[in-house]
């Protein structure tokens, strides 16, 4: 048994108990929580890794929907180990970081939460094998990107850099998830079938890239690689993500999220490495890429700004790296050592934003120019950015000096390129490379060295505790002296690429300079350049100003969606849309009468259903005094009178069920009028009883004959349905109709050993077996529902129930839910009021006893219900409405002392309970929701039936108790 | 009773679409409520009406023991009983509803507390366009 979903499920589970936590514990107790399960997760993956075998990953495999190829399919192969321990190593480092960084009164729910929700996807994306899971998992990070983005959600600036974010990247998730369609139909129309699986789709890479279609999957798949890693022309989101707090930052915006892309590459590479496409397409948007993020970084004033624009140049820089491997695949050479590339550059760049999250910490400015002197204040923090820049700049010693050689060296020996692509590449690269040296000279040199910009911030600076600076010090000392132990990595780093895709053996050494070559020569080049530019910034800057600094695809961006689409929206609502409800609602009706009523227009009325006898003449009757009861809806101008009308027609329509044979319908129908003509009263109450209102004559006359037209058509319907002769025709035919095999199978199957649902109330069996994911997806909406009436109900702050206020007792009640008599003094009388003052005592005991007794029916009704009318709906409406009377004879704090807060835990409990009862047929190898039923023989009572039915009910039973109480509350709340 | 059934269908569906052209949101309340009941008959009186059928609750000698054994095998003629899929979709429709009308109760008591109007969606003189 692998432990890779225990893994994978340690940060969502964080997650989870972060947000479960006590609002006691505070930001630590969320803190702590999140850290422990992030090392959590990182011991799983330890475990893993002990053992692992590049022959046989570690791999979990449950089909869920075999025919589509959908599976929840998890592995460890080479890269996804090594991706694995980047997510939570810097996870790690992050969450600790945080924990130092982040003010404890900043929503630390939230943001905890948010932050482990986003370390769960990503690591989902890189451990998934199949592809549709990785999708999945890819627009989950996108979505806790947004969240994360918009943390300080008071800022605009963050709202509209989380909102470009989102738009952008999810953009590109759709192109992936289009470019996995086209993927999955050019396999599906090989031999070997569809599939979704990667080792599949390396297996039959050849097979793939022969197909005429491979260029549009490559290109979808591309669209979604660039948009996630920021590369042109989809680079602009990310410095506008940077309103995030530092710590998400430094891991989605430069350690982890951003390498979505780069690893999509990586495992697409094997596939499509040699089509002409990305010869054509992947190096010159990298590199092109570099230019724009290094140039826009040149004259950056804000550190983090800066350092986005940086990681845009340097996320180009890793896509040009792959681009360089057009045409060597098979080779095995190139791509062993990508992932030194990744891992260099996450290290640096993961510190230096937490370095620069440090210097913020210290001096409340992230801007260069008020800076100065620094070093002398914050050594330590000079020290490690100082390195930090080092690395980044590739200077000899550093891990990014490695990084930065092996980029240049497949640059200049990359065959197979056209000669003038692979020089203007490469010449292209070293420019960038100018401007990296001269902004990570700016990172290190102005903040820290020369005189104090402004004297202000200097006074005010200190040096950051260790903790702050341990997780970024954990992360940029290892980029040094990377000559020593970089050489040990890149063996074993190749080799778990290796695994993965080829079976050549490739051996790829990488360390510093041994001799003077023209490599040499062109990084000193480079360095002296970038100083160059270093010193000339001004110059640039004034060039910039000339040019127009906000990159072209942003106003792009911003003509597209700020402009062009809110333009089509307005245009086609505009155009679909009458901004008059009544004429919406009069073509809704026209429309409907004349699309039912056409075809019904030529079929004969059947007679043959003109029966008459004793049923017929009181269902005659009831008929008759429906429509006078629809009278008192229509005619008098009290509103209370409607509403009593409107819950007389209820009931008679409950008589129509009984006619029907429809016990249980008759018995749901009584209670819900019983709850609905209730909260219809408390609602006139709240609404002042609004009077009839005339409708004009120039709408009454086209509305009244809609009405007809309308009605006529529902009535002829309803009647040809019910007297069509082919109703009966599979029956007669011989084919047994659901209805019939629900009839048959409800309690014992027909054949032997077959499924049955083991009850003799045939609606009930339907609704908590045969149709039982129905019943779950229903009680959902309920709870939607009354998640809705809850958030009406929240802003209403005036009206918030206030405990202290409840304490004074019932003399101190007062006017807050009372209803005044009004018109109908006798049916409040009736209902438990008194004309004058409070509910009477009287009225609330018998309240109480008749709740008791209806209780009581509730639990028989519940119990009968697998056999006799009865079952879950019902003995819980019947259950809430035990509670109506006690609500219309109390005050409004003793009702809220009756029905304590918690109460409303019986929703997701009974849902649990509900989907529980469902999950545990699964844990037996059986579908979802298969129910079973057993027999125990007791003492006294004989043989009783146990159906796992029941405890599904007894779910349906939680959740409808619990929002009807809820929605009374509501009302009562209004 | 089809007949009956449906004459009450169509004085329900007529008087309820009538209330949908009201202007005042709780008029349309009433109006939505009374196409809800409409609704709910319609299918149950699609499902047919014949006399002397049983209510859908299996009476209980309906078991064959086989071959002396404890297993036991329905034989339950279908034809005795009443269509049962109806009324298990309509009672899911009730109690649905039941939530949905809530909401909108709720809805509409919230708007007149913050709009203290009643009227919906038409156009003031200031608006109309767009």
């Amino acid at each position: 048994m692998t432990t890779l979903p225990l893994m994978l499920a340690m940060p969502f589970l964080g997650a989870a108990a972060v947000l479960l936590l006590p609002q006691a514990g505070g930001a630590k107790a969320r803190f702590a929580t999140a850290l422990a399960f992030t090392l959590a997760a990182l011991g799983f993956l330890a475990h893993a890794t002990l053992g692992w075998d590049p022959a046989a990953p570690p791999r979990f495999d449950y089909p869920w929907h075999p025919s589509i190829h959908l599976s929840v399919s998890l592995w460890l192969d080479g890269p996804a180990l090594f991706w694995a321990w980047l997510v939570l190593g810097i996870g790690a480092c992050v969450v600790w970081y945080s924990g130092f960084y982040m003010d404890p009164g900043d929503s630390p729910t939230r943001f905890y939460s948010s932050l482990m929700a986003f370390m769960g996807a990503m690591l989902g994306v890189v451990v998934s094998e199949n592809l549709v899971m990785m999708f999945v998992f890819w627009e989950a990070t996108s979505i806790t990107s947004f969240l994360l983005i918009g943390h300080w959600s008071h800022k605009p600036s963050a709202i509209a850099g989380a909102r470009r974010a989102l738009l952008v990247t999810g953009t590109g998730g759709l192109c992936l998830m289009a470019g996995i369609a086209v993927l999955h139909l050019i396999l599906s129309q090989g031999p070997g079938g569809g599939t979704m699986m990667w080792g599949e789709v390396w297996a039959r890479a050849d097979e793939i890239a022969a197909h005429p279609l491979a260029g549009t999957a490559l290109l979808l798949m591309l669209v979604g690689a660039f948009t996630k890693s920021a590369q042109f022309p989809f680079h602009f989101w990310l410095p506008g993500a940077m309103e995030a707090p530092t710590p998400v930052s430094a891991f989605l915006h430069a350690a982890t999220m951003v390498k979505a892309g780069i690893y999509l590459l990586g495992r697409i590479y094997p596939v499509f490495g040699g089509h002409e496409l990305w010869l054509w397409i992947v190096g010159p948007v990298g590199v092109l890429t570099m230019l724009i993020g290094g140039w826009m970084a040149i004259t950056a004033y804000d550190i983090k700004q800066l350092l986005a624009f940086s990681t845009v140049s340097q996320l180009g820089l890793i896509v040009a790296y792959y681009g360089f491997g057009a045409g060597r695949l098979g080779t095995g050479g190139l791509l062993t050592l990508d992932l030194l590339l990744v891992l260099s550059h996450a290290l640096f760049k993961g510190g230096l934003f937490m370095m620069c999250g440090v210097i913020d910490h210290g001096t409340h400015t992230r801007d260069w120019r008020r800076l100065g002197g620094l070093w002398r204040k914050m050594p330590a923090t000079a020290a490690l950015t100082i390195i930090g820049c080092a690395s980044m700049a590739g200077l000899p010693l550093t891990f990014g000096f490695v990084a930065k050689k092996l980029f240049f060296d497949a640059s200049w020996h990359w065959e197979g390129a056209p000669g003038a692509l692979r020089l203007a590449l490469f010449a292209g690269a070293v420019l960038a490379s100018c401007f990296t040296m001269a902004y990570c000279l700016r990172v290190a040199i102005s903040p820290f060295f020369g005189e104090p910009r402004e004297q202000g911030v200097f006074d005010h600076a200190h040096e950051a505790g260790p903790g702050l600076l341990l997780a970024p010090a954990l992360l940029i000392l290892p980029t040094l002296a990377a000559g020593l132990w970089v050489p040990m990595l890149s063996e074993p780093l190749g080799r778990l690429a290796n695994a993965a895709y080829y079976a050549v053996d490739a051996h790829y050494k990488v360390g510093m300079f041994k001799k003077v070559d023209f490599m040499f020569a062109v990084s000193m080049a480079i360095y002296a350049a970038g100083a160059g530019v270093f010193f000339g910034t001004g110059a640039v800057d004034r060039l910039q100003e000339r040019a127009g600094r906000p990159a072209p695809t942003l106003r792009g961006y911003e003509l597209l969606f700020d402009s062009f689409f809110p333009w089509v929206a307005s245009k086609a609502a505009a155009f679909v849309a009458h901004p008059s409800l009544r004429f919406n609602m009069a073509v809704l009706a026209a429309f409907f009468a004349l699309a039912v009523g056409w075809p019904l227009l030529g079929s004969p009325i059947n007679a043959a259903e003109f029966e008459a006898g004793p049923a017929v003449l009181l269902a005659g009757l009831l008929a008759a005094s429906a429509l006078a009861s629809l009278g008192l809806v229509l005619v008098p101008r009290s509103a209370v009178a409607r509403v009593i009308g409107m819950g007389l027609v209820g009931l008679i329509i409950s008589g129509f069920f009984i006619f029907y044979k429809a016990p249980d319908l008759a018995l749901t129908q009584v209670l819900v009028e019983l709850v609905v003509l209730v909260m219809l009263l408390i609602l006139l109450k709240r609404i002042g009883a609004p009077p009839r209102e005339t409708v004009r004559a120039a709408v009454a006359a086209p509305a009244a004959a809609i009405a007809v037209a309308v009605a006529l058509v529902a009535g002829l319907a309803t009647y040809n349905a019910a007297s069509s002769p082919d109703r009966l025709a599979p029956v007669l035919a011989g084919n047994p109709t659901h209805s019939a095999y629900y009839l048959a199978n409800s309690k014992y199957p027909t054949v032997e050993g077959a499924h049955s649902g083991g009850g003799n109330n045939v609606v009930n069996v339907i609704l908590v077996d045969f149709r039982g994911l129905d019943t779950l997806g229903e009680i959902t909406v309920l709870v939607l529902a009354a998640l809705g009436v809850a958030l009406l109900m929240r802003d209403g702050g005036h009206r918030e129930f206030d405990p202290s206020r409840a304490q004074r007792g019932p003399a101190a009640s007062g006017d807050e839910f009372r209803l005044r008599p009004s018109s109908f003094p006798f049916i409040y009388n009736t209902l438990g009021y008194r004309v004058r003052g409070g509910p009477s005592i009287v009225t609330r005991e018998l309240a109480n006893i008749i709740a008791v007794f209806v209780l009581g029916v509730a639990l028989v009704l519940f119990f009968a219900g697998h056999n006799a009318p009865g079952g879950g709906f019902i003995a819980g409406l019947l259950s809430a409405v035990a509670v109506v009377p006690f609500i219309l004879s109390s005050t409004h704090e003793q009702y809220e002392r009756a029905t304590p807060h918690h109460i409303f835990g019986l929703i997701p409990a009974g849902l649990l309970f509900a989907g529980g009862t469902g999950l545990v047929a699964m844990f037996f190898g059986l579908p979802f929701l298969t129910s079973e039923f057993w027999y125990v023989h007791l003492p006294l009572l004989g043989e009783i039936e146990i159906a796992s039915a029941m405890f599904f009910d007894l779910g349906v039973y939680l959740v409808v108790v619990g929002i009807t109480l809820v929605l009374v509350k509501g009302f009562g709340r209004l | 009773m089809t007949l009956v059934a449906s004459l009450l269908v169509a004085a329900l569906v007529g008087a309820g679409v009538y209330q949908l052209f009201r202007k005042s949101a709780f008029e349309v309340l009433l109006g939505l409520l009374l196409i809800s009941q409409a609704v709910n008959l319609a299918i149950l009186a699609a499902g047919g009406w014949t006399a002397g059928t049983l209510p859908p609750v299996t009476a209980e000698p309906v078991v064959d023991t086989v071959g002396g054994t404890a297993a036991k095998v329905s034989r339950v003629d279908p034809a005795l009983y009443v269509d049962p899929l109806p009324h298990a979709l309509i009672l899911t429709a009730i109690v649905i509803g039941f939530g949905v009308f809530s909401f909108l109760m709720v809805l509409i008591a919230r708007g007149r507390e913050t709009s203290s109007t009643l009227a919906l969606g038409e156009p003031g003189p200031g608006e109309g366009k767009g």
